[in-house]
């Protein structure tokens, strides 16, 4: 999919506004919003995209979206529940205007041609995250998931892997790593020592800036390759 | 069934009768069979044909008691369960009921059958005898053996109307008036049901119209516990892709019967006493040890063959040469 790259300059600043498309201006409206959902998908925001994409499929009046009016059942039921409201002919659910389901099958579409090409969009993006202005501490992936983990945020299974794998692969001890892990609400001690030594023992290589990306913990533009390159100044 | 004459007799006969049954079964080489002996439906698992000839051959030479396959497809079918590597299965829906008693069931797997072919558009689906109680639904459209276990719970959820709610029903208040579905704009089978029952819990005809009037919560629920479908599936055969299912055409050795593969319209006049018997060509003389039905204990009977092998395999008779 082609994205007007001028559009795409003019929107950047607005890459983490909340709500997005109640601050863009009506000109190409939907282009922007377009442009914030590619984003959002690329960098696997998920919940983010999911608004965007509900806001994009209630107010396409003009169908630009080639959503069809029907699935097969078989995909219908990989995403959603629910069956006895759904008008049912011969394999097929009809879906709704209204439906959340259409924003979920613009998101899969799109995600699919997205991971075809990632090299492109992360050019296309490249200036859409934020500048790194202060190099110190750790990259700011991590920092971003140490600081949501001193917030007292149950961080997923990625956060917590990715956390551990990095500060083992840097060479920090396992006494010093488990503390990092102490604020968190379910924290267990005896668990979090078995995964680290886990992570130690079967060598576990740092995931690259793009795995880190694809899993939406990418939160700047360091410029680098992996994290491990973070070099603080 | 202890003695041993009467065993010896009956593996004879079913080899006998293996003979002339008509045995298949899809996509054979994916699939784990399992085979029982009096008294063990399953006594051996994790064996395999390569082809339907070595599976005839197999049940002629060493006849078994009771057989069954997986409704699952496995790479290495012959391995223990952690190393079979699973593909897909059928969508499989074990009716299990006592067929005398209900004539309605037969009824409402007719319109089962419905909702799975024209509105699941479900085209190849085999409906068999289980050979004992209830019909085996075998649905073998390749996306419907794709389907994850949450996407065929999902399915049975549909079908058993787990979790309808009255808020499911978007009931909005037109010129001060309930309004709900009607039949006019019933978007399925199920909804369907619910407002025929609706009519029936209310007794009004209007809501057929949509006007919801008189239906609230407790009415509502009452129409659901009616119109959901008064079969009992079993919801493991469903979700667990690996069980094991009792093979098409073959005999069962509880009753003697065979697991016959029926077309839609045999349904609602299937009896197993006439439609599915094997040994009707033979006669058998028996002494029975109990009573049953007609037959004295201790008297002496000569029997058709169906007859005898159902008394000998229910313990009513004993064997006489």
């Amino acid at each position: 999919m082609d994205l007007d790259r001028n559009l795409v300059d003019q929107e950047k600043n607005n890459a983490n506004l909340d709500k997005v498309w109640n601050r863009l201006p009506e000109d190409q409206k939907s282009n922007r919003l377009i442009i914030h959902l590619v984003y959002n998908i690329y960098m696997n925001r998920i919940d983010r995209a999911l608004d965007i994409a509900t806001y994009l499929v209630r107010t396409d009046e003009n169908y630009k979206f080639p959503i069809p009016d029907r699935i097969h059942i078989a995909e219908y039921l990989k995403m959603a529940t629910n069956l006895i409201s759904k008008k049912i002919i011969d394999g097929y659910v009809y879906l709704d205007n209204i439906d959340d389901f259409r924003a979920r099958i613009l998101i899969d579409k799109l995600r699919t041609e997205i991971d075809k090409n990632r090299e492109y969009y992360r050019e296309i993006f490249k200036d859409w995250l934020p500048k790194v202005s202060i190099r110190s501490g750790y990259p700011p992936c991590i920092e971003n998931i140490i600081r949501r983990i001193s917030s007292k945020e149950n961080i997923g299974h990625y956060e917590r892997l990715v956390l551990g794998m990095y500060m083992i692969n840097i060479g920090k001890s396992i006494e010093e790593i488990i503390e990092l892990y102490r604020p968190l609400p379910n924290f267990n001690e005896k668990k979090t020592r078995y995964h680290l030594e886990h992570i130690k023992d079967k060598n576990y290589k740092m995931y690259s800036c793009e795995k880190i990306r694809q899993l939406g913990l990418c939160v700047a533009d360091c410029k680098i390759s992996n994290p491990l390159r973070w070099k603080a100044l | 069934m202890e003695g041993l004459i009467e065993r010896n007799f009956i593996k004879k006969i079913f080899a006998h009768a293996y003979k002339k049954l008509n045995i298949d079964v899809p996509d054979i080489k994916y699939r784990e069979f399992g085979i029982g002996d009096f008294g063990k439906k399953i006594a051996k698992r994790h064996l395999w044909f390569p082809d339907i000839n070595s599976l005839r051959d197999y049940l002629i030479a060493n006849p078994p008691i009771y057989i069954s396959y997986s409704a699952a497809y496995y790479q290495k079918p012959y391995q223990s369960m952690s190393n079979k590597l699973y593909m897909k299965s059928d969508l499989i829906m074990d009716i299990d009921q006592d067929l005398e008693q209900l004539d309605y069931i037969k009824q409402e797997v007719v319109e089962l059958y419905d909702i799975l072919k024209f509105e699941f558009g479900m085209k190849n689906i085999t409906i068999n005898y289980s050979g004992n109680r209830g019909f085996h639904i075998h649905i073998r459209d390749e996306w419907a053996q794709m389907l994850s276990r949450e996407a065929r719970a999902e399915i049975l959820d549909y079908l058993t109307l787990r979790n309808v709610k009255l808020d499911n029903f978007n009931i909005r208040i037109v010129n001060g008036k309930k309004q709900g579905i009607g039949f006019g704009d019933v978007k399925n089978k199920m909804q369907a049901r619910i407002l025929k029952e609706l009519r029936y819990v209310t007794g009004k005809e209007k809501v057929l119209l949509g006007d919801w009037e008189d239906v609230d919560e407790q009415n509502f629920a009452l129409a659901i516990e009616r119109a959901r479908f008064k079969l009992n599936i079993d919801s493991n055969v469903t979700l667990d892709t690996t069980k094991l299912l009792r093979m098409e055409n073959s005999i069962h050795g509880d009753t003697g019967f065979i697991a016959k593969i029926l077309n839609i319209d045999q349904i609602e006049k299937f009896d197993p006493w006439a439609d599915a018997t094997v040994f009707n060509d033979i006669d058998i003389r028996i002494k029975m040890v109990d009573n049953y039905k007609e037959y004295r204990r201790d008297e002496v009977y000569r029997v058709v063959g169906h007859i005898g092998v159902f008394l000998l395999l229910q313990n009513k008779a004993k064997l006489i040469i």
